[in-house]
């Protein structure tokens, strides 16, 4: 069963320098009780897209297109009606818990308010609650711990603690932004164990530009490049073989991989390169893909793919 | 915190003994003669005998070496006698307990006047940040920041005490409210500005803040969002501001109170300069200065726990 249907999702920022597309366009099906990752550069706009669902993008953004979840569109729904799934169906665990946690709040008043939002509850259970929580994220000394503000905080605690205000409610539904970024390897791999466990019986749409915390979480993935995807495969198909140049690119440029970095930078989300998006930096570029906007072909084993390689194997 | 708060007392002890020096000083720089100040007629200008004088000199210490004058004059200040006036005869620390009273009430009442307009008008402009209530709002706290008291006084006087009759035009009168409206809205125009652009800058910066996208993520309801992430981090530096806006109103503001008759500190100090009553002028600034510190070390102290960061960093 479908959870989540993006359809034409576009997102813009007007800026001094012109208009930045961030996403433009995405269509992605999530099925539910799936784990899909998201793959990019910097850049490549997919904090914008996680944030776009919950439309959590400021005013002036231009938002296009559709995000139905279950049965509902997001991007129509009235702002009291969407502020009754955020948190309770729709979790997120937002990017950088250094700055996304309140340096003048105490950790267990941020995740009891995370878990009392669409309730009401005294003080104790809400305190019982928040317990509950800490300890099901492995925040060791909880009842010490959820006192403490967020500085006296390590980064893998951090994460834990903005991991634990995105399931606050068990969502039915989880983003997770970048949850390993900057952390080390240690850490990184006990809280990847984490969302795992967090994102058991539900369905969670990761984040990420680590192939190996991908790895290990995801079912699917779709790898996005200048806002929109360039190729979405099954986990194990995807790290057997890359069909798009890119996501070869992608995955050479990995350490264990060999290290090779993709020529030349992203292009700008301004100026987007005509025709494929890619082929200013693509080493197997046709005259076709100067001119030409591939379209997302899908191979017969199901693999989607934008690039005119796979032109007839549809 | 105990350690911060040792070494804030310390200072606080410091500068008052400079403040101490620098008013019994007052007694030898200026080139008045205290005796002949206390016992001459201000009207006719005749001066009693020399010896008057100079028994006077002798009861009150005035030939004794300078640093005994001063030891003696800060121990009795120490018990708590801040010495007799020279015109009236009559213990300085009475007089200063009943102005002191007034310019109490009258600073309260002006910054409870501007927190309770600058705040909110502060928290609504950055909420309408660029839009027409926005720029209403710098406009008057512009305005506010860059029109001096006496003239707003003299403005508030005419449209609201002689055009519009309703207040008194200035005294203290009975003490009731309606003699402290205008004297407090001119003294709260004084701080209105700064603290409402700083709340105002403060809540802007604040809403960019990745937190209150985390608080929005969780479901809160936009009000929760901005009073209980936003505020309190947008009020922080903001209490230091008010609270040194508070301890320089308790200090007396000279100007208003002059201009307004009200029987404060600041004019008692300047009816003691004007008479040149010396224990008046000394009590007087001595009182001010150490209510000045005391406030200024309990915003500290408030600062500190309000913003956990510190509270804990100056621990470690």
């Amino acid at each position: 069963m479908n959870i989540m249907e993006i359809t034409d999702l576009y997102v813009g920022f007007p800026t001094k320098d012109g208009l930045v597309k961030a996403v433009n366009t995405i269509d992605l099906i999530i099925e539910e009780g799936e784990n899909i990752g998201i793959l990019g550069e910097s850049g490549s706009g997919k904090s914008v897209f996680a944030d776009s669902i919950l439309r959590l993008i400021k005013d002036q953004t231009v938002t296009k297109g559709t995000v139905v979840y279950r049965g509902q569109n997001l991007m129509e729904m009235d702002k009291k009606e969407l502020r009754g799934l955020r948190g309770k169906e729709l979790g997120m665990i937002m990017q950088n818990p250094s700055s996304s946690l309140n340096p003048s709040l105490t950790i267990g008043n941020q995740i009891g308010e995370a878990a009392a939002v669409h309730e009401r509850i005294n003080k104790k259970e809400r305190n019982k609650k928040t317990l509950e929580i800490l300890e099901k994220v492995r925040i060791k000394n909880a009842k010490q711990r959820m006192k403490e503000y967020a500085h006296q905080f390590s980064g893998g605690m951090k994460e834990r603690a903005v991991i634990a205000m995105g399931i606050a409610q068990s969502p039915r539904f989880l983003i997770a932004d970048e949850p390993t970024k900057g952390l080390d390897t240690l850490v990184k791999y006990k809280v990847v164990q984490l969302l795992k466990e967090v994102s058991e019986n539900k369905t969670m749409l990761l984040i990420t530009h680590d192939l190996d915390v991908a790895e290990q979480i995801c079912d699917r993935i779709g790898i996005l490049y200048l806002g929109e995807f360039v190729e979405i495969s099954a986990v194990d198909a995807l790290y057997r073989t890359q069909l798009h140049p890119y996501t070869e690119g992608f995955f050479k440029a990995m350490p264990k991989n060999g290290m090779l970095p993709i020529e030349g930078l992203p292009g700008s989300l301004i100026d987007l390169p005509e025709g494929c998006r890619f082929h200013p930096r693509c080493p197997k570029c046709m005259e076709r893909c100067k001119k030409e906007h591939p379209p997302l072909y899908t191979k017969q084993d199901g693999r989607k793919v934008r690039c005119f390689l796979y032109a007839d194997s549809e | 915190m105990w350690r911060f708060i040792g070494r804030r007392l310390v200072q606080f002890i410091g500068i008052l003994f400079l403040v101490s020096i620098v008013c019994f000083s007052i007694n030898f720089i200026t080139p008045i003669d205290t005796a002949k100040r206390a016992l001459g007629d201000p009207m006719t200008h005749s001066l009693p005998d020399e010896t008057i004088l100079e028994r006077f000199r002798e009861e009150k210490g005035l030939n004794r070496p300078l640093h005994e004058q001063y030891l003696e004059w800060l121990g009795k200040i120490l018990h708590g006698d801040l010495g007799e006036s020279l015109i009236t005869g009559e213990p300085v620390g009475e007089d200063i307990v009943y102005h002191f009273e007034k310019t109490f009430s009258l600073a309260v009442f002006a910054m409870g006047l501007t927190l309770v307009f600058a705040i909110p008008l502060g928290i609504l402009c950055a909420l309408r940040q660029n839009k027409f209530i926005d720029y209403i709002g710098r406009l008057l706290a512009m305005t506010a920041v860059s029109m001096p008291g006496f003239w707003v006084s003299y403005l508030l006087i005419i449209a609201l005490a002689l055009k519009g009759g309703i207040l008194p035009v200035a005294g203290y009168g009975d003490g009731s409210l309606k003699y402290m409206v205008i004297p407090g809205i001119a003294l709260s125009l004084m701080s209105f500005g700064t603290v409402m652009k700083m709340m105002r800058n403060n809540m802007v910066d604040v809403m960019k803040e990745d937190y209150m996208i985390t608080a929005e993520a969780k479901g809160l309801h936009p009000f929760q969002i901005i009073m209980k992430h936003g505020v309190k981090n947008a009020l922080i530096s903001v209490i230091t501001l008010a609270g040194m806006t508070f301890a320089s109103m308790l200090a007396g503001s000279a100007v208003i109170e002059k201009i307004f008759a009200w029987p404060g500190i600041g004019h008692m100090i300047l009816s003691g300069i004007e008479n040149k009553d010396f224990p008046v002028v000394q009590a007087c600034v001595i009182v001010v200065s150490a209510i000045y510190l005391m406030i200024n070390f309990l915003v500290d102290i408030l600062y500190i726990i309000i913003n956990p960061r510190i509270r804990y960093d100056k621990e470690n």
